[in-house]
């Protein structure tokens, strides 16, 4: 009886484990003192195939997500975290002429071709990521960085499927950096 | 609540106190209940919002993942509550508590009830939610969408084909401009070729002049690299676009045609927007389509959801319907379950079980009797408990009277069986008197001959149907003679509607004896005055006779007168010495008590009798370690004298005579005595005398005065103690027996009325 109940949190991590598989890769994470502030870039590769590119196909909206933490690294403990910001694009298919929309911070472009939207959309660069004042006392900081797919904005039906299926959990690792002052 | 375990509601009645209630468990019920009530009526809301959400209602949309969650988590929690009930109730079944089995019952009927229509329900729904959701789609709307949308691409792209040869024409032209003029000349050609906004830039993208419709706007619209790219590679670009106002917009890029192959290169960009009723058509399109498609893609998981709520919905039904019935059948078992808990404590004994009255229904109204029939038993059982106690405390208190009474009382049944009889009967009569508990008169006679006289007299008068007489029974034994004064009564008991028969006696023997003793005395003591006064003078009278006539008488008259004067005077001698006799049986008791050790004083008795009657062999048998007695050692010794007197004249005529006296410690009715028995062996004593042996004038012997006995018993009893006489039972001649108390660390002192009525 016993084993029964461990079974099913047993069923839970192991479907925790296989959603953590990786269908967004952080090629490239860095930043830079500015002007204004500390800017970020970006380069995410999507590699969106099977269900998630069908739905695409189909006129579901895909929201994509790219969240960034500022940790203030501390001698004798973990990290505080200073800044969490989080950046949201949404790409989708407009059948009539045939193109690919991503709208986001940016506003709203066009491509006919999915790569080229893709590739718009894994392209970040010159974010304002701290601004002058941010952090200003904190000398050791690090960023974090990771790209994942939004399930929780996909259509109610899909929802219950992307919950427990690791297609639609697509979500890159923690890339991690470190932000030093100038 | 039915999580709770089974806790009845009986209660103990402190007689005659109220009714408990059971008010702790109420309050638990209750909120167990309000709490239940509660996660039913959160898990029925979050139900109707996930069908909400479910249907891309946008207010509940953000809700769905969580309301999911949520009812995921409400459903465990009644399995769980189900499975606790589950648990409690097959644990009560098992242990067969009362109301399980009943509950077990209406749990499953309850269960089937609910489940049944319930799950044909769930099937119907199935079906037709497959049915439902595949009947939205159908091959024709698909194409006529399709259709549609192809229509509209059609219609867009004969107008993009149209917009691009007039922005040719417009290249061409502008092709003939120069690069000064063009600012001056831009506007009209926007205006010519209907465009909303035309700008002229070099091939790498720098702005040369642009015309915009929207005066508003001053910041042009550029394509983006891959367009660009695609001009500078000689291609012309046409395409619809959104744009950021002008909603829907034919995007057309095109290279100006440059004679001068040196020339940089230009390029001309406009945007043509669409009509309002173009674009709202062509967005209704692409809306419907885009709908049909994203629905034709998401069907099955929309049966998914759909079957995944229907499934919360059934599993919500069952559960919360079992854990209902769990509840309910919980709630119709208790007042039964009471009843059976209650019945069982009535079997036992416990009349004071108060069950709490459920309602004013029909179970309320036979709980409600139950409690009225236990407080009546409960009264009924108290009453015939209190009469039982107030009977034993009779019964108790008659047995301590009868129990300290000193006459012995006995009681017979109809059928003269001896039904009880108290302490001192026993004594009385000197039998274990339990022994005879439940014989009839005749078995005890047969068992002790020595009472068959009593026993005679006893069936005589019960078989005559005397009710209330009295008679005086002599009992003889080894004992002697024993006097019983006999009362006895019938009585009739009501409760058992028999008659017995009381009989009452008492053992009189010694307050006859005693009376006879005093008559003895009394008439010892006026015998001795009337006679000892005379004698006196009578033999003055005698000797001066005898001395006076002595000379005077003539020779042969002397010897007579000799003879008959010493005979008056020694007569006289004898009288005074029997006058004094009297006279010591009749004094009052002087004592001279001391410490005395019999041993020595037996051995100094018998040791002048040694020298005296060297012919009779006189054996002592002392026991050591005597402890010392209490007693005047010259009555003693007198006692001692008179006893071994009346042995050797016994046994005169016995050859060879022979004389035993021997010592030991005996203990009888919690008391010491030193007994001393002496054994002749000559004649023994004579049946006819031996019950009156020791009363005066008893005597065999021809010149005895018959008192040495008596002042023997005498002595003895003014010492507290007893004297018995009887024959040897191994052997000829008789023995008697001396018990004199140890009064260890006490004077002397009056003996009890008990030793004294065993004394004979």
């Amino acid at each position: 009886m016993r084993g029964r109940f461990l079974a099913l949190p047993a069923l839970f991590l192991w479907l925790c484990a296989d959603a953590a598989a990786e269908g967004l890769t952080v090629e490239r994470v860095s930043g830079r003192w500015a002007e204004t502030g500390y800017l970020l870039d970006a380069r995410v590769n999507f590699e969106l195939d099977g269900d998630v590119l069908e739905a695409l196909n189909h006129g579901v909206d895909l929201n994509i997500a790219f969240l960034v933490r500022v940790k203030a690294e501390r001698r004798w403990l973990w990290g505080r975290l200073g800044k969490r910001d989080a950046i949201n694009f949404k790409l989708g298919r407009r059948p009539l002429s045939n193109v690919y929309v991503v709208s986001g911070r940016a506003g709203r472009r066009q491509f006919d071709d999915l790569g080229n939207a893709l590739k718009y959309l894994g392209t970040i660069d010159n974010y304002l990521l701290l601004d002058n004042a941010e952090l200003n006392n904190e000398q050791h900081l690090t960023g974090l960085f990771r790209a994942r797919l939004n399930v929780d904005n996909l259509p109610p039906p899909l929802r219950p499927v992307s919950f427990i299926s690791n297609k639609w959990q697509l979500s890159s690792p923690w890339r991690q950096w470190t932000i030093r002052r100038p | 609540m039915a999580t709770v375990d089974h806790q009845t509601a009986i209660t103990r009645e402190a007689p005659p106190g109220p009714v408990a209630g059971a008010g702790g468990e109420g309050g638990a019920r209750r909120a167990m209940l309000a709490i239940g009530a509660l996660l039913f009526c959160f898990m029925l809301a979050s139900l109707l919002i996930l069908s909400k959400a479910l249907q891309n209602s946008a207010q509940f949309d953000q809700l769905y993942s969580g309301l999911l969650i949520f009812n995921a988590l409400g459903l465990l929690i009644l399995v769980a509550l189900i499975a606790v009930n589950l648990h409690s109730l097959l644990r009560q079944t098992r242990q067969k508590a009362a109301g399980a089995r009943l509950t077990v019952r209406l749990v499953a009927m309850f269960v089937i009830l609910a489940v049944t229509p319930v799950l044909i329900l769930y099937y119907f729904s199935l079906d037709f939610l497959h049915r439902g959701i595949d009947s939205w789609f159908d091959l024709r709307v698909e194409q006529a969408l399709d259709d549609s949308l192809n229509l509209s691409r059609l219609a867009l792209d004969g107008r993009m084909k149209e917009i691009l040869k007039q922005s040719e024409k417009i290249a061409e032209e502008i092709a003939m401009t120069d690069d000064a003029l063009i600012p001056l000349e831009i506007d009209r050609f926007r205006a010519r070729s209907g465009a909303g906004e035309l700008t002229v830039m070099g091939k790498q993208g720098a702005i040369i002049a642009s015309s915009s419709a929207d005066t508003e706007n001053f910041v042009p619209d550029s394509p983006d690299e891959t367009v660009l790219f695609q001009v500078q590679q000689g291609n012309s670009y046409i395409g619809l676009d959104t744009t950021k106002n002008a909603g829907l917009s034919i995007r057309v890029v095109v290279n100006v045609p440059e004679p001068d192959l040196n020339a940089g290169g230009r390029i001309i960009h406009a945007l043509y927007p669409v009509t309002q009723k173009v674009n709202e058509l062509a967005d209704s399109v692409q809306s419907a389509f885009v709908q049909y498609q994203e629905l034709s893609y998401l069907r099955e998981q929309l049966k998914l959801s759909f079957i995944l709520i229907l499934t919360m919905v059934l599993l919500f039904s069952i559960f919360s319907a079992v854990w209902a019935a769990f509840y309910s059948a919980r709630k119709l078992a208790a007042p039964i379950r009471d009843l059976a808990e209650g019945t069982k404590s009535v079997a036992k004994g416990d009349y004071h079980t108060r069950l709490l009255v459920p309602g004013n229904d029909e179970l309320g109204f036979l709980v409600a009797s139950f409690n009225d029939m236990t407080r009546k038993l409960a009264s009924a059982r108290d009453a015939a408990r209190q009469s039982q106690d107030e009977a034993e405390a009779q019964h108790k208190y008659l047995e301590a009277v009868l129990g300290r009474l000193s006459s012995g009382v006995l009681v017979l049944d109809s059928e003269k069986r001896l039904r009880t009889a108290n302490i001192s009967c026993g004594e009385i009569l000197g039998v274990e008197i339990n022994q005879l508990t439940g014989l009839s008169l005749s078995r005890i006679g047969q068992r002790h001959p020595r009472l068959e006289k009593l026993r005679q007299r006893f069936q005589a008068h019960l078989d005559a149907g005397d009710t209330d007489w009295g008679e005086q029974v002599a009992l003889f034994g080894a004992g002697g003679r024993q006097i019983l004064m006999c009362r006895g009564a019938s009585l009739v008991l009501a409760r058992e509607e028999v008659s017995v028969h009381v009989i009452v006696f008492d053992d009189i023997t010694a307050l006859l004896q005693g009376q006879r003793d005093a008559a003895w005395s009394e008439m010892a003591r006026r015998l001795a005055h009337e006679i000892k006064n005379p004698l006196t003078p009578i033999q003055l009278a005698a000797e001066r006779l005898q001395h006076k006539y002595h000379r005077a008488s003539p020779e042969d008259r002397e010897e007579m007168l000799h003879r008959l004067t010493t005979t008056i005077v020694n007569q006289v001698e004898t009288m005074k010495a029997m006058v004094n006799t009297f006279s010591e049986y009749a004094r009052p008791p002087v004592m001279a008590p001391e410490r005395v050790d019999l041993n020595l004083l037996i051995e100094e008795v018998a040791e002048l009798y040694k020298s005296a009657a060297p012919a009779v062999s006189i054996t002592l048998d002392l026991k050591q370690d005597l402890p010392p007695i209490t007693a005047d050692p010259r009555k003693l010794r007198q006692v001692f004298n008179n006893l071994l007197n009346n042995a050797l004249e016994a046994g005169r005529r016995a050859e060879p005579m022979a004389l035993s006296i021997a010592t030991s410690r005996v203990s009888e009715s919690a008391m010491d005595y030193i007994e001393t028995r002496i054994r002749d062996s000559g004649e023994g004593i004579s049946e006819d005398i031996i019950a009156t042996l020791f009363e005066p004038y008893v005597t065999t012997r021809r010149q005895g005065t018959g008192l040495g006995l008596a002042i023997v018993k005498k002595t003895v009893e003014e010492h507290g103690g007893q004297v018995l006489a009887n024959n040897n039972a191994d052997g000829p001649g008789a023995c008697l027996t001396i018990r004199l108390p140890v009064f260890e660390g006490r004077s002397v002192e009056r003996p009890e009325p008990a030793q004294r009525r065993n004394a004979v």
